[in-house]
């Protein structure tokens, strides 16, 4: 059975991700409250997933590690409560286990996960689970050997020959079946568990087991127990994982499915609609039908945006870890609050969000809280935006601290810097290199800093807003639109300015030779194809002085009315992907400006519609077309 | 008491309500903006907002010269504009009882709300209604 786990493969790593992110707070939740009945349960569950997971996967050092933690906490589990010390050692493993995801997602071998394991004796202060004579042969945390880590997938065959004797073959089979569930995933069983189940006489169970142990330990583990005449136990090798490019993934519900589904029967009426009232040349049903489409691919548009939606948790999950490990460094007292978890944002937004986030929260942490105190981080919508903010109940921005600051680094004259007041001045952190601690400390001082949350957030066409009050606290407000529109963009520029077009409305740009260039009547014209294409200039449309057109011409071949037309431009600068902002009044008001988009730099750069400069053009009279 | 910005176009003396202006921003780079009427010199990135520049001067047909380099933020609740003039000139206090009602046909044609005596001067205060539905037919 050839299986192509390729497609499984990211689902199991954004999974496991998220299990773990869900381990990592529930282990800080533990730590306040060690004897959480329900959180401890919960810890167990998660573990118990990434080692299923990863043990289905084949990836066996991470399954071998999730089976460890899961043994570990079993014992907890009994006993109703986790000490510290054991806290510390899972929290370790989940780092472990995050070393592992990281090297599967980057196609490396797994790394080594024997030392941790084999730590386990000296850190915990009991035996793990008491293990059953059967288990012990077999069981993980007790020096058993593993193989090298294999690269690709790996089903153990296996057939076990009873005894003739035996007093309830079928009971005895069966318990064998479940004991190898426990080492890994039962692909199939002769008999299986439901023919088992109805007894008789078992004289053979053959199965199939997806496994992260090796052959012999499962050998060895059967065995051991009782009734087993012979086994064998081979390998079956499937296909090791082909590197393929990977497409990331997203979660859909179902209902959002569905009404991919229902939109979908719905155009497939509007097409026989509109094939009807072609057929019959009805001029207003056919226009009735057009508006139909059209709102039916604006719905279609707005769903397929919804699949890009996330919740934030998906990005607090590392937050209470974090949170934990700056109170441990610090030495402070630090309650973290996150509300509004549910919000959701796109997808890529959000990805882009995780750093500066936990960047602000450990800002706050480390420079708004003093000995104690709390942090929030609060998410939720406001019309079209979302709101995420990171409060604290800290100190407060310094005031003279960033006068004095922003003077030294000479982005203030001493003049400038007194007549600033506060308000003005917190937006001075954000300037790139600019930090109110004099020495770099360890917590703060490393990876992204304000810029980049400043930068990130723009970039997303949302806003960052810093308020503070002297001993009240700072909060900083990232608003945040709900859904990105990303386009890529031809950068070009024409009288001394850079416009940009979307590719979409690009078929192709060249450059031509003054000789390619033919006149018809008073209209320059190329031949393009067998097409005589006439050549506009973008200067002209976009009413810029005229410049005599002289050396190799650069030109952007687009659509107009149903035509091509070759746009003459100064220089094409190049691609990029944009996100596009529309524009609000007064500048939708500009007829062929159809959005903008804010550079890497800060650089605004309007994005024209080559249609709607013609129509707008011809309105007024005016003449796009080169002259000879 | 409320106060106003005052500032001049051309030669004139104009204001506006310091409640309609989010903030003045110091000499900000300007963006070409595409087919825009002269009145309007560019875009500004305000905090990842694009917000056009309307030159108030140009706009009104006062004789153009130099602008100042600061730049008048509308607040949001009023639009997503900024206004360049000939030169800020300071905040001014006023009694609202104070000013001096213009004819409607005056506001129409000068976008001027209301009249503020100071001193031996005269404050023109700008109709934002009436500005911002000039806009409406760039």
């Amino acid at each position: 059975m050839a299986i192509d786990m390729s497609k499984y493969r990211d689902m199991f790593l954004s999974e496991s991700r998220e299990h773990l992110q869900t381990m990592g707070r529930l282990l800080v939740e533990l730590e306040k409250c060690p004897d959480d009945r329900e959180g401890l349960d919960a810890l167990f569950r998660e573990a118990h997933s990434i080692k299923g997971m990863a043990a289905s996967m084949g990836y066996r050092a991470t399954a071998e590690l999730g089976h460890h933690l899961e043994d570990f906490l079993s014992g907890f589990r009994a006993g109703g409560a986790i000490p510290p010390a054991a806290i510390d050692r899972v929290l370790a493993g989940v780092d472990l286990l995050e070393g592992l995801i990281d090297d599967l997602a980057a196609e490396r071998p797994e790394r080594d996960v024997r030392a941790f394991i084999d730590g386990s004796a000296a850190a915990s202060p009991r035996a793990p689970r008491p293990t059953t004579p059967a288990a012990e042969a077999g069981a993980p945390g007790n020096g058993a050997v593993t193989a090298p880590v294999a690269s690709g997938e790996e089903i153990l065959k296996i057939a076990i020959e009873l005894v003739s004797g035996a007093v309830a073959p079928a009971a005895r089979a069966l318990l064998m079946l479940r004991e190898l569930a426990a080492q890994g995933e039962v692909v199939d069983a002769d008999p299986n568990e439901r023919q088992l189940l109805q007894g008789g006489t078992v004289p053979r169970l053959e199965l199939r087991l997806r496994s992260w142990r090796a052959p012999q330990e499962i050998k060895d583990l059967l065995l051991a127990m009782p009734d087993v005449a012979r086994v064998s136990c081979v390998v079956e090798r499937l296909r090791p994982a082909t590197r393929q490019s990977r497409e990331r993934t997203v979660r859909v519900r179902t209902g959002l499915l569905d009404q991919f589904i229902n939109l979908t029967g719905e155009l497939v009426t509007n097409r026989y609609m509109l094939q009807t009232a072609y057929n019959d040349g009805r001029d207003r049903e056919m226009r009735d039908g057009l508006e139909r489409l059209t709102r039916l691919i604006t719905d279609l548009h707005h769903h397929v945006l919804q699949v890009r939606m996330m919740p934030l948790a998906s990005i607090t999950g590392r937050l209470p870890r974090m949170v934990r490990e700056l109170e441990q460094q610090t030495g402070k007292e630090v309650a973290l609050r996150i509300a509004g978890e549910e919000v959701e944002l796109d997808r890529s937004i959000l990805e882009a969000l995780a750093d500066p986030l936990m960047h602000l929260v450990r800002n706050a942490v480390d420079h708004g809280i003093e000995e104690r105190g709390e942090v929030q981080v609060r998410a939720g919508r406001e019309k079209d935006l979302v709101l995420v903010e990171v409060r604290d109940n800290g100190r407060g921005l310094d005031a003279e601290a960033i006068r004095r600051k922003a003077v030294a680094a000479g982005l203030l004259s001493p003049g400038q810097a007194q007549r600033m007041v506060e308000r003005d001045l917190f937006p001075l952190i954000c300037l790139p290199g600019f930090s109110t601690r004099t020495e770099v400390s360890e917590t703060s001082g490393r990876g992204v800093g304000m810029d980049v949350v400043k930068a990130v957030t723009e970039q997303f066409g949302g806003t960052l807003q810093i308020a503070s009050e002297r001993g009240r606290g700072t909060s900083i407000q990232l608003r945040l639109p709900l859904s990105v529109a990303i386009i890529r963009l031809l950068l070009v520029e024409c009288g001394g300015e850079l416009v940009a077009l979307p590719i979409t409305r690009v078929l192709r740009t060249l450059e031509l030779e003054r000789a390619e260039i033919r006149s018809s009547g008073r209209q320059m014209v190329v031949p393009l194809g067998n097409e005589l294409v006439p050549l506009l200039s973008l200067r002209r449309m976009l009413r810029q002085p005229a410049k005599p057109v002289a050396g190799t011409i650069p030109v952007v071949v687009s659509e107009a009315r149903g035509r091509k037309i070759a746009l003459v431009v100064d220089r094409l600068v190049g691609q990029r992907e944009a996100f596009v902002k529309s524009l609000a009044f007064p500048l939708d008001r500009i007829a062929g400006v159809s959005g903008a988009t804010i550079l890497g730099d800060g650089r605004i750069v309007f994005i024209i519609d080559p249609q709607g400069l013609l129509d707008e053009g011809a309105a007024s009279g005016g003449r796009s077309g080169v002259s000879p | 008491m409320e106060q106003l910005l005052a500032f001049r176009l051309g030669g004139e003396l104009y204001g506006l309500e310091i409640a309609h202006i989010q903030e003045v921003v110091e000499a900000p780079p300007l963006y070409y903006i595409p087919r825009a009427p002269a009145a309007m010199p560019g875009a500004l990135n305000f905090h990842g907002s694009i917000l056009p520049v309307l030159d108030l001067a140009a706009f009104l047909d006062f004789t153009t010269g130099k602008r100042d380099a600061r730049v008048l933020v509308l607040s949001p609740a009023v639009a997503h504009l900024a206004l360049a003039v000939t030169a800020l000139r300071g905040v001014v206090p006023f009694a609202p009882e104070a000013l001096l009602p213009t004819r409607e046909e005056q506001t129409r044609a000068t976008c001027i709300r209301a009249v503020l005596t100071q001193g031996r001067e005269m404050i023109n205060l700008l109709d934002l209604k009436t500005l911002l539905g000039r806009l409406e037919s760039l």
